[in-house]
């Protein structure tokens, strides 16, 4: 459950910043998290009512926006989506043309994008 | 006669952009930690796997191996009890034994403290033993060198395709306890298929603490020339 320390993150987080701008709540945190993470976000969302209760965050809404792997490939140049594997699909980093190894550019992210709040 | 009506101001609603990443602050520590180690000379390895996949008895067999040529620790990660430190600390290598109460990951900044505890001029490798889990501990950095993922064949066939992430961020897999394949009717080179479907490159040791087998491949890859 590492999605518990995510979330109390948000909430530390989240709340120095709404307590900056003067916030008298929070209405809507939105989150985007890469597809190579294996953050879960029924979890996190579990997890983000449990920590929020009786602060700022309180009743807000976790909006998770989930961004799509990118690789390249240093064999063959190709650059763009990963080459998924079985079902439920888990993108791998194998190059889905020359089969070699690939790196991951995109898809390790775990950020807040954006706050909304009440003032 | 004048009605007077007052209104409820409504609320001002902002919305604000932020670009806050959640991982970083671990990030940051796994760098210092990592600087750290560099600067001593010292090469650290994290171990990641199941609960009882052999993590810690392969910790020992490398410790064996190594400790006649190489000032060694051992970091060892556990939601709890200490019982896993004391086979290790019997061959006579310093053992820090991080509790992460009952956390299900070590993280950078636990592993910053233990290596304040410990006389780094004395040391060329520090092996860290990650809580038993093959999920979490993924997106946790240390500032290790290689990750080292251990699966055994007691945890059946699907061990890669059931926690396919874990394999992405290693660099190193174990295939564990190979004595038991036949018993258990695991084929081994359908492990080390299914691992390098998900990284090709990746280089994948078939090993048993038991017979002895592949603990010398690991043991050269660890700290190459022993």
């Amino acid at each position: 459950m590492h999605e518990l320390s995510i979330a109390a993150t948000i909430l530390e987080d989240v709340l120095g910043f709404a307590e900056r701008q003067g916030a008298t709540r929070v209405v809507r945190v939105r989150l985007s998290i890469g597809e190579f993470t294996c953050v879960q976000a029924d979890q996190l969302k579990f997890c983000y009512e449990s920590v929020t209760t009786d602060t700022l965050l309180a009743n807000s809404q976790l909006e998770i926006e989930t961004l799509p792997a990118i690789v390249a490939c240093h064999s063959c140049r190709y650059e763009g989506p990963p080459k998924y594997w079985m079902d439920p699909l888990v993108p791998t980093l194998q190059c889905p043309m020359c089969g070699e190894s690939v790196e991951a550019v995109q898809g390790h992210e775990c950020a807040i994008k954006s706050v909304q709040y009440a003032a | 006669m004048t009605t007077s009506t007052i209104e409820a101001v409504p609320e001002e609603i902002y919305d604000i952009e932020l670009e806050h990443s959640l991982l970083e602050a671990n990030a940051r520590l796994a760098k210092e930690n990592r600087v750290l180690l560099d600067r001593h000379g010292i090469t650290a390895f994290d171990f990641m796997g199941a609960i009882g996949s052999g993590k810690t008895t392969l910790i020992c067999r490398l410790v064996e191996r190594l400790k006649d040529k190489f000032g060694i620790a051992v970091f060892n990660g556990d939601a709890t009890i200490a019982n896993d430190t004391e086979p290790i600390a019997r061959q006579g290598v310093p053992v820090v034994q991080i509790a992460t109460v009952n956390g299900c990951h070590l993280d950078a900044n636990l592993v910053g403290k233990g290596l304040k505890k410990i006389n780094l001029p004395a040391l060329d490798l520090i092996l860290i033993e990650n809580i038993g889990n093959l999920i979490c501990p993924a997106e946790f950095p240390l500032g290790s060198r290689s990750r080292v993922v251990v699966v055994s064949v007691t945890e059946g066939p699907w061990m890669v395709k059931k926690h396919p992430h874990m394999f992405l961020g290693a660099d190193l897999v174990v295939i564990n306890k190979i004595d038991l394949a036949d018993i258990m009717g695991v084929r081994v080179e359908h492990l080390v298929r299914d691992v390098h479907a998900l990284k090709p490159d990746i280089r994948v040791v078939p090993a048993s603490c038991k017979t002895g087998a592949g603990i010398a491949e690991i043991a050269e890859l660890l700290a190459p020339h022993a």
